[in-house]
Order: structure tokens, then C-alpha cells, then sequence
């Protein structure tokens, strides 16, 4: 079922809500359409008794503010005509006329020439005066009102009102609706008026008369005929043009007649200049309200509606293990305690070491290039295949010495690394296995290898990280120690002796 | 394989060797950095998990991510042996797959098989920071018997593209010539696109059904830029009008925090907002506060922008305030002589001031100050917007770094951030300087929409791919 426009605006005074006070949660349960989920949201929402009033209450309020004008403008209509009426046994017609529909008919000229003259849509100054009122309203009202001032939030209560205003007010159906208040109220007014008119009318005796010093006698007869077309064509009563030349002014006593006709005139005037009118200008607002007010659609392509649109149907499913694990070789993963063991021992990387890289990148077989320049032995062959592991296989058997494996630290070991390995070290018990770290990869990187070093029970020094070659000071060998320690020995006894 | 009516969902099995970025491509897929597991650690999915792409609420595309193949030097070695049994290369998987024996060693390889035999298209992962090994030839040898279409996906090429060429080379060897480059973590959404065309292509019974769903993905992909846009627009025009009322000199600098105060945690739930929308998670982002240095910016009454809309304001109000007045001189014949007219008009204007004015001319009287944010904090706030939706919007679910997002965003040494500095923000400047100047309360729609739309134009335009 399609959303009606009052659940469109609960929903949009709930989003305003939502958005501005964070606190404010809502569940929704499932539902087949988007607009069902919103429906449901706002009932949801009303299940919480502060949410329930701060949506509903703006509507209330309006209805019977709306109610109160309307009740104000039904006794100032009576009230207008029993002033007017009051002492006077004689009235003069047309100046009762005036006084009964003068402000009616200006105003309703204005609202005729807005509407339809003026075709581009007025800015209304009504709706932002109601929504200050209602924001300055609540908040001299609110308990809270020190501690919102500070942070400059509106109270939920403004926030739903101003959003329940702004959305009859400022959109095109706000014109319209302005129309179905003005005209309403108005209504109440002529209304009030026609009452206080026939119970005077019916209870006390008025003599009316016309008269005019500029004007002549022909333009009043002419006058009451015009406004008296309308009421002839349904048969209403109006005075004749006998009847018209015997009330002017300064004539013979009226006979009842008379009277009784000039009554049912006035009476006529009010209905056919005031209330009907009125009455189709305001139903003829209501219908256009209601048309426009059908128009009105929720954007769905707001951020608000497009994270709902998220929730209510998500994109995809979530994650679930059609295959598990068999835990076969779960093992491989044992953790151990990262150490800081990364310097080279220059005494165990001798010259005589062999060296093998295990897949090595471009980027590391350079860099173990640049170690193999300033104090490494050169990497004897790079592993890459089945044809160069044969070769290494043949190389490890031949080569009695050390066995420094150079690998990529950045790239972890996959199980044909483990293999190949573990292959290796069978075949040679110093193994050492060097990380070059071209790529700058993280420390976790390198606490892989020294897992695998773990596994292939290598000792913690034997699993070694070498950064980038321009970084790394050389390592010192047992030789330059020894200098180094005698250099360090004379400076200190130069010292002494100064 | 399905080759006759739509049989839903499509089967897709993402395989590829250890850590090329296989999950996380299901990541980016699923738009769900929640999904399995991603580590620099070998052999980290060792499991066959599967999630399910929805289109109009119904399951469209099924993704299995796989474990990765680890050791294709001995797995090769094992189907040869196989092969010399059997007369094609699906029958080798199928008997690879029942020999019990292969379980201890082949595990995972296993389970990959076992998902090549039932799915409808294989994703081949590639790192291309990898040069061409010969295990990874083996893997396309082990992907070829299947006997399945097989796309390749190019991964890692934001940064290191050097063995991209060598690669396409070996696939077309292979006869795989549906590659697509799709950075896993560096999203592209026309990359992602790409991707499904590929699967349209060699999905053919699927054909229309496809070209639904891409264009309904790209719609919410359009549609979803948009709201991310707008509501950083809306950010932007909400901090601007902020303005306090400072009575006494002393108390500025408390007022200061507490203006600032507001424009972080404005900030701060605008940057919730776009995380929600776009799907991340508050971890994916690393914030830290935008400092407003001498945050300060006394409104200038006399701006030219304030008295042009002051004019037009003014005018409008006294044009209604005078037909009000002129309809009462009629009602009175004329007598009261135009005088009604013309209190109207005055009336209107006053008023019109009044509202929009009204308070800071009383301040002025009252030697207070109105006080909000400068034009260097305006500008590093929509810096700060632009470096926002761009890596957001070129990111992937996969990524693992988090975005950092400080006082500095927009002079970072970051791809995006370069571009954030390079741009030229007079547009918004001028724009956001204007909703300061004319003091536009919140609510003020026509003039908000008129300047939001100046904005969303600028942001657009910036944040073109």
C-alpha cells in the first residue's frame, strides 16, 4: 500500500529527529517493501511515549491553534455585526454592507490576485514566524533550556515541529494550505456574522434607509440590481425597485414588507458576497492542497534513506563456511613471542658460506646484490623453478659449509616454500635463513619467518632480518673488534694520562 | 556448467595462490570489510566460505573464496600422474579429489578442486607485484582442466605495475584472455563494472539478467556518490551558519570552544554518516580533531553579498506590505490618502530587516560581538570534505590501513591528498562566505538549496574519476 501523505511527514520529522538527537534508536522487524519498513519504523518509534509525543504533538497543536482562530474569528464575526447593529433602529444599507463585507472583499481581491495573477510561488513569511514561535515557545518552556542553549541543539520537540512546518509550509502545497487557514478562518467570521444577523434580524425591528449626496438616486437602483442578479436566479427575495425608491432617505414610514425585504438582502449579500465564496475558495485550496500534498514523495536518494535502504535489504548476504577447515595442518600456525634477534654475526657469515635465494624479487636480488658488495658472500643462485631447486639440491650436497637461504621478508612462506625448506635444511645443518626487506614490510612480516625458523628448529638468531643495505651499518668482523676494542683501550688511557 | 534457462545464483569461485588478495576481493565485492579473514600470514583462509550477492533482495551471484593454492609444484606433479588414468582434465580433478590419499598433503588444494568442479566461472587472483614463477604456471595449468571460463584479475596494480605486461602475456598462453585489472584495496568502480561485464560475456545464458543487475549497481553506485556529496554540501553549510553571540570580551575565548567545540562534533557525525552510507565501520578511519586556529570571524554587516540580499529582502517585504496598505486605502475610498500604502511598505521593509539583521544590529548597539568560523578553517574544513569522499569513494572493504584523516589532510603526501591541495577553492569559499555573511538562519530553503547546488556542481566536478 502506497504511503499517505501524513505517514510521510511522521517519517520525515522522524528522520529529523534521528539526525539531529543521536541517542534516538528505532528496530524494525523485516518487511517486503521499503515503505512498509518506514511505516514500520514510525510504529515502532511510537512505542517509545517521548518519540509518540514528539511526532504527534505538532500535528495536535496545529489542529487546535487552527480550531482556537477559528472559534476567535466566529465571535469577532457576531460580535462585528451586534456592535454595528447595536442602538441604531435605522440603518443606512449600503454602509452596513461595508461594514459586514468591506475587509472580506479586499482581502479576498489580494488573495485572488496572488493566487492566479502571480503565478510564481510566494515566500510565505508565516511559516518561519510559526516555527521561531514554536523553537522561542518550547524553549523558555524547557527545563533544559540552559543546557541546550550551550550546545546550540534545538529540543526534540522543535526539531519534529519545525520539520512537521516545514514540510505543509514550504513546499508548493503551502500556499494552498495557507488558503484553506485564511479562507477557514474567514469563514468562521462571515459565519458568526450571518448568525449574529438573522438573530437580530429575528428579534428586533430595523428600518433601512439609503441616501447619498454625490451620488445619484439611478446609481443606487442600479447598484441593488447588480448585487441582486445572483439572488433572483435561485428565487431568493429582493427588493423591488418600488420598494428600493421608498427607502431612501428621508422617505415615509416602512411597512414590513419593506423591511423583511431589505432584511433577506442584507442576508443575501452576506451569503452570495461572503460565505459562498469563501466556502469555494476554501474547498477549492483544500482539493488543491490535498492534490499537491499526494505529490509530495520521500527522497529516497537521501543519505538517511539510502543508509535505511541498507538496512531494510542488504546489498549481500553474510559470510558462511560451506567447506571447513580439516585442521590438518593447523600446527603450522603456533605462535611464538617475537625477539629482537636482527644483527649479523659477522664471526658465522663468513666468506665461505654458501648462499641461495628462495624466489627472490627483482627488487631483493639487487639489494642482496648490494650486502653481497660490502660483506655477504655473493648469492650463488636464485630458486625460481624445478630445473634451478635440482641445481640447489646438487649445489647444498656439494657445499660443506654454511647455508645462508635469502628470502623475500615481505613475502610470508607459502607451503611450497615450507617444502623446499625443509628439503634443504635436511641436507645442511647450519642453516641460516636471511630476510631482505626491500619493500619496507612490516615487522608481522618478519615474525612469520621466525615461525618458520621455529618449525624447521632452527635456533632464534638463525632466522635474521636484513633492512635495506644503505641503512644497515656492516657487520663487524672479529679482527675489526679487536682493533676497534685496542683503539678504544689507547683513547682511554690517553685520557688518564692527560 | 549452466547453459540453457538462468539457473540463480551464478557460482563464482575465486582462486589464486597464497595472499594475492582473494578475500579481500570478496570484500570489496560484497562491500563488507567483515567478511573472512585477511592477513599477511600464509594460508590464512582455510576454509571455502561463501556470501551472496543480492539483487532486488534475491541471491544473483554466489562468491566462494577459496583457500590458497600453496604448493602447485607438487600438485601439478600429482595430476600427472593422475592424467596418465584419465581421458580429459576434469576427470583427473575428479579423480584427484577422490583419492583419500591426497588429504594430508593436499588439504587445501582439495577443497579448491572440489569448488572449480561445480562453479560456473573461476576469478584467478593475481598479485602483480609477483613476477611469473613457475608455480604460478602450474596454478594456470590446474585452472585450464576445469574446463570453466576462467577471468584473471590483475590485483596490486595501484603502485607496482612492473610484471603486469609479463602476466598478460602467460595468461594469453593459457588462452585466458578475459582480464580484468581491479585493484582490491585502491576500488575503482568502473574496474568493478568491467568485472561484471567480463562475467556477461562468458555467462551468455545470464546476458539480460546481468545487464539488470549492472545497471541497478550502477545506479546505486551514481546514487550513493550523490548522497555522499550532498550531505557533505549540508556539513559544510551547517558549520558556516554557526554563530555566537559573545556579550562580554572576556568570555570570548570560552565561546570560541564551545563554537569549535560544535563544528568537531558536527564533524565528527557527518564523518559517521558517509562511514554508514559507504558501508565502513568507525575502524577504517583514523580522526583527529580539526584545529581552528583563531577560529575567529566577526560578521561584517556591510559585506556586499549581505547588503545586495539585504536590497532584493527588503524590497520584496515593502512590496508586500504596501499591497496590504493599498487594500485598506481602497477599503477606506481613498480617504486615508496613500498613508496606509506607504506604512505598509515601511512596515514590510522593517520587518524583513529586522528578521535577517535585527540581532547583530542590537548586538553592534550593544558592543557584542557575533563571532564563527574563518575563512582558513572554512577552507581546511572543505579540504578535509574533498580528501573525505575521494579515498572513501576509492576505497576498497579490503583495505587494511586506516584512512587518516588530520589537521595536515590536505597536505599529506598521499595521492588523494595531492589532489585535495592542488585544488582551487574559490568556489566554495565564495559560496560558504556568502551563507556567513547574509547571517542565513538554518531553514532559509530556497537560499540553502540555491547554494547547496553551487556547492554539489563544485564537489562533482572535483571529484570526477
Amino acid at each position: 500500500m502506497p504511503l499517505q501523505y501524513h505517514d510521510k511527514i511522521v517519517i520525515e520529522q522522524l528522520r529529523s529527529l534521528e539526525q539531529t538527537h543521536q541517542a534516538i534508536t528505532i528496530r524494525a522487524q523485516p518487511s517486503s517493501n521499503f515503505d512498509d519498513y518506514l511505516l514500520q519504523r514510525v510504529e515502532q518509534a511510537k512505542l517509545q511515549p517521548s518519540l509518540k509525543a514528539w511526532l504527534e504533538t505538532p500535528s495536535r497543536h496545529f489542529h487546535f491553534a487552527l480550531m482556537i482562530f477559528c472559534f476567535v474569528a466566529f465571535a469577532v464575526g457576531a460580535f462585528a455585526i451586534i456592535s454595528a447593529l447595536s442602538g441604531q433602529a435605522t440603518l443606512n444599507v449600503f454602509w452596513v454592507l461595508i461594514v459586514l463585507l468591506g475587509f472580506h472583499v479586499v482581502s479576498f481581491i489580494l488573495w485572488l490576485v496572488l493566487s492566479f495573477l502571480l503565478r510564481a510561488p510566494l515566500k510565505s513569511p508565516i511559516p518561519s514566524l510559526l516555527i521561531q514561535s514554536v523553537n522561542w515557545l518550547v524553549k523558555k518552556t524547557s527545563k533544559n533550556s540552559t543546557s541546550e542553549k550551550s550546545t546550540g541543539e534545538q529540543p526534540p520537540y522543535v526539531t519534529s515541529a519545525k520539520a512537521w512546518f516545514t514540510h505543509h509550509f514550504a513546499m508548493p502545497q503551502g500556499r494552498w494550505l495557507m488558503g484553506v487557514i485564511v479562507h477557514g478562518v474567514w469563514l468562521s467570521y462571515l459565519v458568526g456574522g450571518t448568525l449574529a444577523l438573522i438573530l437580530s434580524l429575528m428579534t428586533r425591528q430595523f428600518d433601512f434607509v439609503w441616501g447619498s449626496t454625490l451620488l445619484s438616486n439611478n446609481a443606487f437602483e442600479q447598484l441593488t440590481q447588480v448585487l441582486s442578479a445572483p439572488m433572483a436566479l435561485v428565487n431568493w427575495p429582493t427588493p423591488s425597485l418600488e420598494l428600493i425608491a421608498l427607502s431612501q432617505q428621508g422617505a415615509h414610514d416602512m411597512t414590513a414588507d419593506t423591511r423583511a425585504a431589505w432584511g433577506y438582502f442584507l442576508l443575501g449579500c452576506l451569503m452570495f458576497y461572503g460565505v459562498i465564496p469563501r466556502l469555494l475558495a476554501w474547498a477549492s485550496c483544500r482539493l488543491m492542497c490535498a492534490y499537491r500534498l499526494r505529490q509530495f514523495d520521500l527522497k529516497y536518494s537521501d543519505a538517511y534513506y539510502l543508509t535505511l535502504q541498507h538496512a531494510w535489504q542488504p546489498s549481500s548476504s553474510i559470510g558462511r563456511i560451506v567447506d571447513p577447515d580439516s585442521e590438518l595442518s593447523k600446527s603450522v600456525h603456533a605462535q611464538i613471542a617475537p625477539h629482537s634477534q636482527q644483527k649479523l654475526p659477522a664471526a658465522v657469515l663468513s666468506s665461505d658460506a654458501l648462499v641461495i635465494g628462495i624466489e627472490l624479487s627483482a627488487l631483493t636480488l639487487k639489494e642482496a646484490q648490494q650486502f653481497s658488495d660490502q660483506y655477504l658472500p655473493t648469492c650463488s643462485m636464485n630458486v625460481v623453478d624445478k630445473e634451478t631447486t635440482l641445481a640447489a639440491h646438487t649445489l647444498i650436497e656439494q657445499h660443506q659449509q654454511t647455508l645462508v637461504l635469502m628470502v623475500n621478508a615481505h613475502k610470508p612462506p607459502d607451503r611450497g616454500i615450507r617444502r623446499l625448506l625443509t628439503e634443504f635444511i635436511k641436507r645442511q645443518n647450519d642453516t641460516w635463513i636471511v630476510c631482505l626487506n626491500p619493500y619496507q614490510a612490516a615487522p608481522e612480516a618478519f615474525l612469520l619467518w621466525q615461525q618458520e625458523a621455529l618449525r624447521l628448529k632452527l635456533e632464534p638468531k638463525q632466522c635474521l632480518l636484513l633492512n635495506s643495505a644503505q641503512n644497515q651499518p656492516p657487520p663487524q668482523t672479529n679482527q675489526q673488534i679487536s682493533d676497534q676494542k685496542t683503539l678504544d683501550q689507547q683513547t682511554l688511557d690517553q685520557e688518564e694520562q692527560s | 556448467m549452466k547453459t540453457s534457462a538462468p539457473d540463480l545464483p551464478v557460482l563464482l569461485t575465486i582462486v589464486g595462490h597464497t595472499n594475492t588478495g582473494k578475500t579481500s576481493l570478496v570484500r570489496t565485492l560484497l562491500r563488507n570489510s567483515s567478511f573472512g579473514e585477511v592477513d599477511n600470514r600464509a594460508g590464512t583462509t582455510r576454509h571455502v566460505e561463501a556470501a551472496q550477492i543480492l539483487f532486488n533482495g534475491t541471491p544473483f551471484i554466489e562468491l566462494r573464496d577459496t583457500p590458497g593454492l600453496e604448493d602447485s609444484v607438487a600438485l601439478i606433479d600429482r595430476l600427472n600422474i593422475l592424467s596418465k588414468q584419465q581421458t580429459t582434465g576434469r576427470d583427473t580433478l575428479q579423480a584427484f579429489v577422490k583419492d583419500k590419499g591426497n588429504l594430508q598433503d593436499f588439504d587445501q588444494e582439495t577443497k579448491v578442486i572440489q569448488q572449480l568442479l561445480i562453479s560456473d566461472v573461476l576469478l584467478y587472483v593475481i598479485d602483480c607485484r609477483e613476477s611469473v614463477l613457475e608455480k604460478y604456471v602450474f596454478e594456470l595449468q590446474c585452472l585450464s582442466m576445469a574446463a570453466r571460463p576462467v577471468i584473471p584479475v590483475l590485483n596490486f596494480i595501484e603502485n607496482d605495475s612492473q610484471h603486469k605486461n609479463e602476466w598478460r602475456k602467460t595468461l594469453a598462453d593459457f588462452n585466458f584472455h578475459a582480464i580484468v585489472e581491479f585493484d582490491t584495496v585502491a576500488f575503482n568502480f568502473a574496474a568493478e563494472k568491467r568485472l561484471y561485464r567480463k562475467f556477461q560475456t562468458v555467462l551468455e545464458p545470464y546476458y539480460s539478467e546481468f545487464e539488470a543487475f549492472i545497471d541497478q549497481r550502477d545506479g546505486e553506485w551514481q546514487t550513493l556518490k550523490q548522497a555522499c556529496i550532498q550531505s557533505s554540501c549540508e556539513f559544510l553549510l551547517k558549520v558556516c551558519q554557526l554563530q555566537t553571540l559573545v556579550k562580554d570580551s572576556s568570555v570570548t575565548a570560552s565561546a570560541m570552544n564551545d563554537l569549535q567545540q560544535r563544528v568537531r562534533n558536527y564533524e565528527k557525525d557527518h564523518l559517521q554518516a558517509i562511514l554508514k552510507l559507504l558501508q565502513f565501520t568507525a575502524d577504517d578511519i583514523d580522526y583527529v580533531n580539526i584545529p581552528i586556529k583563531d577560529g575567529r570571524w566577526t560578521l561584517d554587516l556591510f559585506a556586499p553579498e549581505a547588503l545586495k540580499k539585504f536590497g532584493v529582502d527588503t524590497a520584496s517585504a515593502a512590496a508586500t506590505g504596501a499591497a496590504i496598505g493599498a487594500g485598506l486605502d481602497l477599503m477606506m475610498a481613498g480617504m486615508s490618502l496613500g498613508a496606509a500604502t506607504a506604512t505598509g511598505a515601511i512596515l514590510g521593509s522593517s520587518w524583513s530587516a529586522g528578521k535577517r539583521f535585527g540581532k547583530q544590529i542590537l548586538a553592534k548597539y550593544r558592543g557584542h560581538v557575533t563571532i564563527g568560523l574563518d575563512t582558513q578553517t572554512i577552507n581546511l574544513l572543505v579540504a578535509r570534505q574533498v580528501f573525505l569522499l575521494d579515498a572513501l569513494l576509492h576505497r576498497g572493504h579490503a583495505a587494511q590501513a586506516k584512512l587518516l584523516m588530520n589537521a595536515e589532510t590536505d597536505k599529506q603526501p598521499h595521492k588523494r591528498t595531492d589532489k585535495a591541495s592542488k585544488l582551487d577553492y574559490t568556489i566554495p569559499l565564495k559560496v560558504l562566505k556568502k551563507v556567513q555573511n547574509l547571517a542565513i538562519p538554518a531553514g532559509d530553503e530556497a537560499f540553502e538549496t540555491e547554494i547547496k547546488q553551487v556547492l554539489i556542481d563544485w564537489f562533482q566536478d572535483t571529484l570526477t574519476d
